[in-house]
């Protein structure tokens, strides 16, 4: 009788005990699992590559954190290739950076959140951007759009993201078309009216009153076109434009109607301002060096020509030999040298093994602007996340200084630092030659 | 005036390379019926042939012209033994052949993207041969590519003319061109000739691709975006004649920028519309003048290859 007694009882508890360990399994079973994975799936050229980046942090979270980790999906959308293919790489690897550091962070504090991404090239065309950024609001359900670079390329898209009330946080845009209060883009970037006053001013601090600009025939050639002419004219110049098509394999017509115009201003009090990207802007040039009135004029840029694609191994030193010649000079958005800067740019360095290029902290900051938002709404609804964009962006310090966002959503506040190519030797190089304020609308020289 | 001469210049330069593009086109359309849109992508590659020998072999323009010719041709003729003889076989319509042509211009394209992102090569890459200006003209630069690519497209012509009525290959071209099953009992092998048609037409667009990426840069669009003067070319031509074809190709170039120009200058037309030149033209000659320019001439009848 004991002895059965005792048999049930044994029985008894063994089921218990299974039990318990089969509840005690389902909890604890997520805590000790493989080290946290972050996905990154990348399409390009028609190409999805897939890779997994271990991350080797200890994991030191609570069971009940763990098992209510929530994850979203940060769709980047940028150019991988085209015209516009190197900013776009440099974008798109400081944005995953910022992803990188933001899910390291969120591990370390146990908070429930993770930052999935999924990359996909515009190949810098609107119809590319059209397809990106739908396959990643409806193939990967993104909570949240980072890039593009290109004014046409958010424009194409902003009437679907509006529609489908999804939030784009743009690094580079600056199209004044797209300056709109009340819609789903936001950009880390100021718009057009002040990189057109700074690329502006920096032609009359050189003592230019004639200018003929040279220019893409879309959103955001048209924009800095306007706002250049604008400002340029309310300083008592004259500016002549010359629009072409972007995409085109031949400039020749463009080029010899561009020389013809400095001709008519007279060369010698007449300067030349490219509003060119990287493939067009390559063409143009290549054809403006055949061109003798067009090689002994002052030519002036946008950021675009200070890509390493203008400078040799990549592009033939007689291209550069040229912006040498012709004191090329550019303007490009002025980094804060502050700490947070300096940062960015190591870790960059030393998570993709190479140097950041120009700009890209602001693919850093509107990856991180695009992360802040989503902790601080708690949610990725697309009408709570529009509304949490800007009083997050103006709290946020970045890599490229304070983003303090007007009420349309852009940065309303942005400096320039202007520099021009030399040659040492048989290397090229960017000086940077003075600074655009853009508070007092003036270019200071730079002292060394 | 100057600038209208230099327009006039710069016409010449572009119209001897879409000429190059064009005549191949016109070529399998007049003999084997096949509207080939995939003929753009042997400029492409013949492009890229020639911006790889430069960039990474270390070549001379010049010593490209030969293997892009002979690698296009390649292409041109195993794009006609994978797809096009199988169909012509099963004697389709030329609008399956149309399809199956941008089925195989797609897959060329997306294969030349997926080799150079491969490669990392870039995209929208210069190669490191430039143009140079060889000398000017009442300040009008005459470049080296001009020098290069006018006479070569003479001579391209003048020998294709030649090839075509004095040698055995050229005449049962033409005989397949005039009647092909008129030419089976004839004894020519119709396969022949389309391989032949298929690797001059091929060659003559990598030859012409050669030149052009040095004039724009590497890129596997580049031939796509030549391709609707091709076609506009080739309407002028009236989709039969290379004669016709050749000045088409300088009327296209002619309309993108002497024309343009001179609109530009009278009407103020801005430049950014210049594109829309050849989608003009190919529009107006097929509503118009299907026959194109070379009716204008001669009293042949249609559907026959003109001399």
């Amino acid at each position: 009788m004991t002895k059965g007694i005792s048999s049930y009882a044994v029985a008894a508890v063994a089921v218990i005990m299974l039990l318990a360990g089969l509840g005690l399994g389902a909890l604890v079973g997520p805590s000790i699992s493989p080290p946290i994975n972050q996905t990154v799936t990348v399409t390009t050229g028609g190409q999805v590559v897939t890779s997994t980046v271990t991350q080797t942090s200890i994991v030191t979270t609570t069971l009940t954190a763990q098992a209510q980790t929530k994850e979203y999906t940060i769709g980047f959308a940028y150019e991988l290739t085209g015209a516009q293919a190197s900013f776009g790489n440099d974008m798109k690897d400081a944005g995953l950076l910022a992803v990188a550091e933001a899910n390291a962070l969120l591990e370390k504090s146990g908070y429930p959140v993770r930052f999935k991404t999924v990359v996909e090239d515009t190949a810098s065309t609107p119809e590319g951007t059209v397809r990106a950024v739908q396959s990643l609001v409806e193939n990967h359900r993104a909570s949240i759009i980072v890039g593009p670079i290109s004014s046409l390329g958010v424009a194409a898209v902003k009437g679907y993201l509006d529609q489908k009330q999804v939030v784009l946080v743009s690094c580079c845009s600056t199209a004044v078309t797209l300056k709109l209060p009340n819609d789903f883009i936001f950009r880390v970037i100021a718009s057009a009216d002040v990189q057109g006053k700074a690329l502006s001013r920096s032609v009359l601090a050189e003592g230019f009153r004639k200018a003929v600009v040279i220019y893409r025939a879309e959103a955001f050639g048209e924009s800095l076109f306007r706002e250049f002419k604008k400002d340029f004219e309310s300083a008592g110049g004259t500016v002549i434009g010359v629009p072409y098509q972007p995409d085109q394999s031949d400039y020749t017509a463009e080029v010899a109607k561009l020389s013809e115009e400095v001709r008519r201003s007279g060369p010698a009090e007449t300067a030349v301002v490219a509003v060119s990207f990287q493939t067009d802007g390559l063409l143009i040039l290549g054809e403006a060096r055949l061109d003798e009135t067009l090689s002994n004029v002052r030519w002036f840029g946008i950021n675009t020509f200070r890509v390493p694609a203008f400078l040799p191994p990549q592009a033939p030193a007689e291209i550069a030999d040229f912006m040498v010649k012709v004191s090329l000079t550019s303007s490009y958005t002025a980094p804060p040298n502050n700490p947070r800067y300096f940062a960015f740019l190591e870790s960059f360095e030393k998570m993709h093994g190479r140097k950041a290029g120009p700009q890209a902290e602001l693919g850093y900051d509107a990856a991180w602007v695009a992360i802040l938002t989503i902790l601080s709404a708690g949610t990725d609804a697309g009408q709570v996340l529009r509304d949490t964009v800007i009083p997050t962006a103006r709290k946020y310090m970045g890599a490229s200084g304070h983003i303090w966002m007007d009420e349309a959503g852009d940065r309303a506040i942005q400096d320039y630092t202007i520099s021009r190519i030399i040659k040492e030797g048989d290397s090229y190089k960017w000086i940077d030659i003075a600074f655009y304020d853009a508070s007092g609308n003036t270019v200071n020289p730079l002292t060394r | 005036m100057i600038e209208i001469a230099s327009s006039l210049v710069r016409a010449l330069q572009s119209g001897a390379l879409y000429a190059l593009m064009a005549i191949g086109l016109t070529l399998t359309l007049a003999i084997l019926k096949i509207p080939n849109i995939a003929h753009a992508e042997y400029v492409t590659v013949g492009g890229y042939v020639s911006f790889y020998l430069i960039n990474f072999a270390g070549f001379p323009l010049w010593q490209t012209v030969l293997p892009a010719f002979i690698f296009s041709g390649v292409v041109a003729v195993l794009s006609y033994l994978a797809v096009f003889r199988p169909l012509k076989t099963r004697k389709v319509s030329m609008f399956i052949l149309m399809v199956a042509s941008f089925a195989v211009s797609l897959i060329i394209r997306y294969s030349i993207y997926t080799i150079v992102a491969a490669a990392n090569w870039g995209f929208g890459v210069k190669p490191k041969v430039v143009t140079n200006v060889v000398f000017r003209i009442a300040g009008i630069p005459i470049t080296d590519i001009l020098l290069m690519v006018l006479p070569i497209t003479v001579v391209v012509t003048v020998t294709l003319y030649l090839f075509m009525i004095k040698t055995l290959q050229g005449k049962q071209m033409r005989a397949v061109a005039d009647d092909p099953d008129l030419a089976v009992v004839s004894g020519i092998n119709v396969d022949n000739v389309a391989v032949l048609t298929f690797f001059i037409s091929g060659g003559l667009a990598g030859l012409a691709g050669a030149f052009w990426v040095v004039f724009t840069h590497a890129h596997p669009d580049i031939g796509l975006e030549a391709l609707i003067r091709i076609i506009a070319a080739s309407a002028l031509g009236g989709f039969i004649s290379y004669p016709g074809t050749l000045i088409g190709a300088f009327i296209v170039t002619l309309a993108e920028n002497t024309v343009m120009d001179i609109l530009n200058r009278n009407f103020g037309l801005s430049l950014a519309l210049k594109p829309l030149m050849p989608m003009i033209i190919t529009i107006v000659i097929l509503v118009l003048r299907p026959a194109g320019i070379t009716g204008l001439f001669s009293r042949q009848p249609r559907g026959r290859v003109a001399r």
